[in-house]
């Protein structure tokens, strides 16, 4: 299935070489795309290994309140004398988690209600209206509100996400099936006696993997901003968890005594997002059939 | 022999910003088994609406259907979605102008003739698989095993006509609906696919509705012909009695401006004179009088009704009876 990734290109590749080995030559060729991929992978691994490396993220060391940073603690202690390297590095588990979850919900919400809307029009003019409304509000204020509503809990966090971006997704979906419907195929399906559930999932679907993918990088790296605009608002991750947005919450009052308490959890936000973004933007230059590569 | 198809009085109207528009008005004809009868007319004439009315393939949502699209002595128009489905790609299949793009590009053509062999077939798919291998060798694809593994756009336009047939005759349809299926190929590629077509009819033993705009492929596999015009059919007739004899000043203009067959081949081509009126404003009379050399005052007063001149020939043109007898020495359009 990993061959459907570069569908949008077909048209244009008229050479008989396997399109994934094409795909990840032009990807490496791609340099924008190739370091966020790194950055990215970096990332992650101090996410999945770091734990075991740092300190307990929640221990208190009321001796060691607001150290500098140090060789015992890199990035130096909180006012509560906590490891803030150890909390970080928990902190960019529940980021990634965030960010990788509610990916994974909006792309699979956004390609049933985009699909199911690119088809009947009645259920597509329910569906976009509705959407409308919620992409009406600021993403974060809606966010706000429904974490008020549900209660502050990491899986809140998520489904507040998952309904904010949900309606994004929907709509690139939505597009992309309007065009793939139009082609001849599809009525010549239709000719075959091919039943909606055929038609939509087993045809129209692989030709909108590319941009659903995408859109996907997009909500990632929009989730865990969002997240950690959340937590700073005292309305994401519950304390004492740590995350990135309620660490820079924490730090916020004492930024002049102690900038390692903002700086380190800023500085993981921000090169995550960007790795993100880069990526985001290189798969939508590496599968968009439009962009001509400059030599 | 019965027939296996017979459209009567169709008429198939569009909900549109700009009010209702009929496409196909009041159309009737008829499709023996074994038998190829084709559909021409210029472009926006209600070809291809006429030919998606018979599967239902127009958007439900705004498209509207009256008469009655007789097949194996049910009325298909009174069909839900479910029973048609069941017709479809079944017993009557269809094929489509542009082979370019009636393929899905990212499925191979191996798992798209499986596919649809599948989806009306309860066997196996290793047995369906062989089956479309088979098919394809049909159709004459060289190599037909490697192009079980290829993507449509490793095929040339005319390879990928030959699978759209194979396809369509995946589970032996008794009829088979052709919409300008070699319009968009070269003329070699052409008369190799009409060739394959009828071979292929007469192994299946099916009839073939056949819509094109080109006489010369008219004159090259049909037995009957169906002329239309803005909607109506305005002439229908053996293809014998069509070329030899055309009564309407319509098919006239069409078959003198369709080189091959227009007489001299020395003097530019004649064109029927305008272009066809649009479906928001049909005229009240005869729909062709505003480029019809013939006309006579009479023709805009009413509409004019498809008149039957001998067995099997019928035109809708109330001078067409004179016309018809002086033909014989007409050369065909008035200048
Ligand atoms: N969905 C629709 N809504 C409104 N009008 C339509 C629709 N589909 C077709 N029409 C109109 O119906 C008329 C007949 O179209 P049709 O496609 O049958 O022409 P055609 O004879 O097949 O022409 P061509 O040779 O170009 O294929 C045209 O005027 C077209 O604009
Ligand atoms: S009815 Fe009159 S206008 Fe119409 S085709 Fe015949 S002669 Fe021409
Ligand atoms: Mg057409």
């Amino acid at each position: 299935m990993t061959d459907t990734m570069t569908v949008g290109s077909l048209n244009r590749i008229n050479k008989t070489y396997s399109r994934r080995s094409m795909f990840l030559r032009r990807f490496g060729a791609h340099k924008l795309a190739v370091t966020g991929g790194i950055v990215l992978a970096v990332v992650v691994l101090v996410a999945l290994i770091g734990p075991l490396l740092a300190g307990d993220p929640l221990a208190l060391n009321p001796s060691q309140r607001l150290a500098s940073p140090s060789f015992e603690h890199p990035f130096g202690t909180d006012n509560y004398g906590r490891d803030t390297f150890a909390r970080a590095v928990a902190g960019a588990r529940v980021s990634l988690l965030v960010g990788a979850v509610t990916a994974i919900i909006t792309s699979v919400l956004g390609a049933i209600v985009g699909l199911f809307a690119s088809y009947n029009r009645i259920a597509d003019a329910i569906l976009m209206r509705i959407s409308d409304g919620l992409m009406a509000f600021p993403a974060i204020l809606l966010a706000i509100a429904i974490m008020a509503a549900m209660g502050q809990r990491i899986s809140n966090v998520i489904i507040a996400l998952s309904i904010v971006f949900t309606p994004y997704v929907a709509r690139i979906v939505r597009s992309a099936a309007l065009v793939a419907k139009e082609q001849t195929y599809v009525e010549a399906l239709r000719s075959q006696g091919a039943s909606l559930f055929r038609i939509l999932w087993i045809n129209i679907f692989p030709n909108i993997l590319s941009p659903l993918i995408i859109q996907a990088t997009f909500v990632f790296a929009d989730s865990i901003i969002t997240e950690a605009a959340l937590s700073f608002l005292g309305a994401g991750v519950p304390p004492p968890a740590p995350s990135w947005g309620n660490m820079l919450l924490d730090g916020k009052t004492l930024i002049y005594n102690a900038w390692w308490m903002t700086v380190f959890p800023g500085a993981f936000i921000m090169s995550t997002i960007l790795a993100v973004n880069l990526l985001g933007d290189g798969l939508r230059d590496l599968l968009d059939p439009t962009f001509n590569r400059r030599k | 022999m019965t027939n296996l198809l017979e459209v009567v009085d169709l008429r198939t109207s569009f909900d549109t910003e700009r009010g209702t528009v009929t496409a196909v008005d009041g159309a009737s004809f008829t499709v023996a088994p074994g038998e190829v009868v084709g559909i021409v007319g210029e472009s926006g004439c209600g070809k291809s609406v006429t030919a998606e009315s018979i599967l239902q393939l127009l958007d439900p949502a705004s498209t509207t259907y009256s008469g009655q699209v007789r097949f194996g002595g049910e009325d298909l128009l009174t069909f839900g979605e479910t029973a048609m489905r069941r017709i479809r790609g079944n017993r009557i299949s269809m094929i489509f102008q542009d082979p370019m793009s009636a393929l899905n590009p990212v499925f191979t053509i191996g798992d798209q003739l499986t596919e649809a062999i599948l989806a009306h077939r309860r066997i196996g798919k290793q047995r369906a698989r062989s089956e479309a291998t088979e098919l394809l060798e049909k159709t004459g694809i060289p190599e037909p095993q490697r192009r079980m593994r290829q993507y449509p756009h490793q095929l040339s336009g005319g390879q990928r006509q030959r699978v759209m047939i194979a396809m369509a005759l995946s589970c032996d349809p008794e009829l088979l609906i052709a919409d300008e299926p070699t319009t968009a190929l070269d003329v070699t590629t052409q008369s190799q696919i009409l060739k394959l077509l009828i071979e292929l009819k007469d192994e299946f033993d099916a009839g073939i509705l056949f819509i094109t705009h080109d006489l010369g492929v008219v004159a090259e596999i049909c037995d009957r012909v169906v002329v239309m015009y803005l909607g109506e059919v305005v002439e229908s007739a053996n293809v014998h009695t069509l070329f030899d004899s055309p009564a309407h000043p319509y098919t006239r203009g069409l078959l003198a401006s369709t080189p091959d067959i227009a007489s001299d081949p020395s003097i530019d081509l004649p064109i029927i004179p305008g272009t066809v009126p649009t479906l928001h404003n049909v005229p009240v009379g005869c729909r062709f009088a505003d480029r019809c050399s013939f006309v006579l005052p009479e023709c805009r007063d009413r509409p004019i009704d498809l008149e039957v001149l001998s067995d099997g020939h019928s035109s809708r043109c109330i001078r067409s009876v004179k016309l018809f007898e002086d033909s014989a020495m007409s050369d065909g359009v008035a200048r």
